[in-house]
């Protein structure tokens, strides 16, 4: 249509939707973390490095980058494999196991921490056993990145399983009829299509880490420099009333969050060249 | 139990220091006591925030009264402290009416601050105030250090075992401050060490007390209260050494005394330490 009048969409209320969406984005999202960047801003450059740089921190910093970026990749590589065998296998009790995969996103995160410490401690049913083969879990980094994996599964496996239900076995068998031997069908047929995805489950379980409270500080000991982790640290910041502190720490975390899912999502567009279909 | 006649004199005694509260033991909570800590604390918080080796790390937090409150800790890893090192836990504030113990152990942490060599190759945890429930809410007297730590009902001393268990400490150092009447310092020594070691001559030795009237006790056998209760459930057997100083005494010299035995004890626990290994 032409002339003054402005066409209509054949659906309503772009306009209403588009500001509800922006007006509660921005409520819910973006006054928050600029509360955090102003309260930061009342600090000079010099007090602020000094709050976030001192070696508890950086050590904190380590520990959490660290532990996440590990339980991250161990997931990626273990959630595919689940999420493969729920996706192309049947077996009884298939539907109990996937309803497993839900449960570290169902269960508080206390509750978790509970659990794990009561398994990995020096007399729990698991600890007990690693202990006499050097490996110490409950309360040492190892229980961190534990715990972290534990919480982050969920996301890898939820993330893949769709895109390999889309994914035909079709195009593995037609890998094979054309000469593909089992490696190269994973490598080049099945990896290209479901890279994007998969960084995704990463950064999901990256990113879900990363903020973990609550079944960290059961296992993890907190103790400074050795075992506590960002978060932590925040809350003790804020028992000892150094307010400004604990933000200046938050906002590098964000940053440095935002940076890392930033990068994560450049290497999901890059990945996306090489997708068949 | 084997009574060490007092040794050393009295010191001049210096005037009082008008920031420390004085609280009666046994009394309630005074909320300018109360006040008074918590700005001793804030002050010992900031001091901590850049040091390389202590660390402020309250634990909690734990509810008490409707009330959500934290267990003050600092930690001090001494230089050279690996994960191998000896562990020692301080405890003071038993009670919310003894709050000069918990001074004295904040410029005790103050002084480790400075003077970081003094806890070379330790791994020590430092609790100013056991009873923050108590303090937080006014509470009296709670019996907090006649209290079992397996059996306690106090949030905090469930924190403090919990802690034991995951630490393993090899010792526990309590101050306290003495009863009324009492003029000299004392020097008590529980637990399956007091049996093996003579307090004076293996932890810390009569002629390291200095001007400091000091008497030394020992109480062997198994322990009904404090973390000795819970001793044999933890990986060592620890020893639980306490430093009762008399309440007559006025702060600064209450606070010196307790600095000075803490920081000798700590050389002569160390030298101690270093003597076994090369055994």
């Amino acid at each position: 249509m032409t002339g003054p009048f402005k066409s209509r969409s054949i659906l309503p209320g772009f306009g209403l939707s588009l500001g509800f969406t922006l007006a509660y984005l921005g409520l819910i999202v973006l006054v928050p973390l600029s509360a955090a960047f102003l309260k930061v801003s009342g600090m000079s450059l010099h007090d602020f490095f000094a709050a976030v740089a001192t070696p508890r921190v950086l050590a904190a910093y380590r520990i959490s980058f660290g532990a996440s970026l590990a339980a991250a990749a161990v997931n990626m590589v273990f959630g595919l494999i689940v999420a493969w065998v729920l996706v192309r296998y049947s077996f009884p009790g298939k539907k109990i196991i996937d309803a497993l995969v839900d449960l570290p996103f169902a269960l508080p995160t206390a509750v978790a921490g509970i659990a794990l410490t009561a398994l990995y401690s020096r007399n729990g049913w698991i600890g007990r056993w690693l202990l006499p083969l050097g490996y110490e879990v409950a309360f040492t980094r190892l229980g961190i990145f534990v715990a972290l994996t534990f919480i982050g599964l969920p996301f890898v496996v939820r993330t893949l399983q769709p895109v390999l239900m889309e994914l035909e076995p079709e195009m593995e068998e037609c890998a094979a009829s054309l000469g593909a031997n089992r490696w190269q069908t994973i490598v080049r047929v099945i990896l290209p299509e479901i890279a994007p995805s998969l960084l995704t489950g990463f950064a999901l379980a990256f990113a879900r880490a990363l903020g973990e409270y609550g079944s960290v500080v059961f296992i993890s000991g907190n103790m400074p420099m050795r075992t506590e982790i960002v978060p932590l640290l925040i809350i003790t910041k804020l028992e000892q009333f150094d307010y400004r502190g604990a933000t200046a720490i938050a906002v590098v975390m964000l940053i440095a969050s935002f940076l890392l899912l930033l990068l994560i999502n450049l290497l999901q567009k890059w990945s996306r060249r090489f997708q068949a279909i | 139990m084997t009574v060490v006649p007092a040794r050393g004199s009295g010191r001049p005694v210096p005037p009082m220091n008008p920031h420390i509260a004085h609280t009666a033991a046994g009394g309630t909570v005074d909320a300018s006591a109360g006040e008074a800590f918590r700005e001793h604390l804030s002050a010992v918080y900031a001091l901590t925030q850049d040091s390389p080796h202590v660390f402020a790390s309250p634990i909690g937090p734990f509810a008490i009264g409707g009330r959500s409150a934290f267990l003050p800790r600092f930690v001090f890893f001494g230089p050279h402290a690996s994960d191998q090192s000896w562990r020692l836990a301080f405890l003071a504030g038993f009670s919310g009416a003894d709050l000069r113990s918990s001074h004295a152990l904040l410029a005790f942490v103050e002084r480790l601050f400075r003077e970081s060599d003094a806890g070379h190759g330790l791994h020590l945890a430092l609790f100013p105030l056991v009873d923050a429930g108590g303090v937080s809410l006014g509470a009296p007297d709670r019996g907090l250090a006649a209290g079992h730590w397996g059996r306690a009902h106090a949030p905090e001393l469930e924190l403090l075992e919990k802690d034991s268990r995951l630490q393993g400490y090899h010792g526990f150092i309590r101050i306290e401050s003495a009863p009324a009447g009492e003029s000299v310092a004392t020097l008590r020594m529980r637990g399956s060490a007091a049996e093996e070691l003579s307090p004076d001559l293996e932890l810390i030795s009569t002629d390291e007390t200095g001007p400091i009237p000091i008497r030394f006790e020992a109480c062997p056998g198994p322990a009904e209260s404090g973390p000795l209760s819970v001793a044999d459930d933890l990986p060592f057997a620890p020893f639980e050494l306490t430093l009762s100083l008399p309440s007559a005494w006025p702060d600064a010299i209450y606070q010196n005394a307790a600095g000075l035995l803490l920081q000798r004890f700590l050389w002569r626990y160390r030298a101690f330490q270093a003597y076994a290994q090369n055994l």
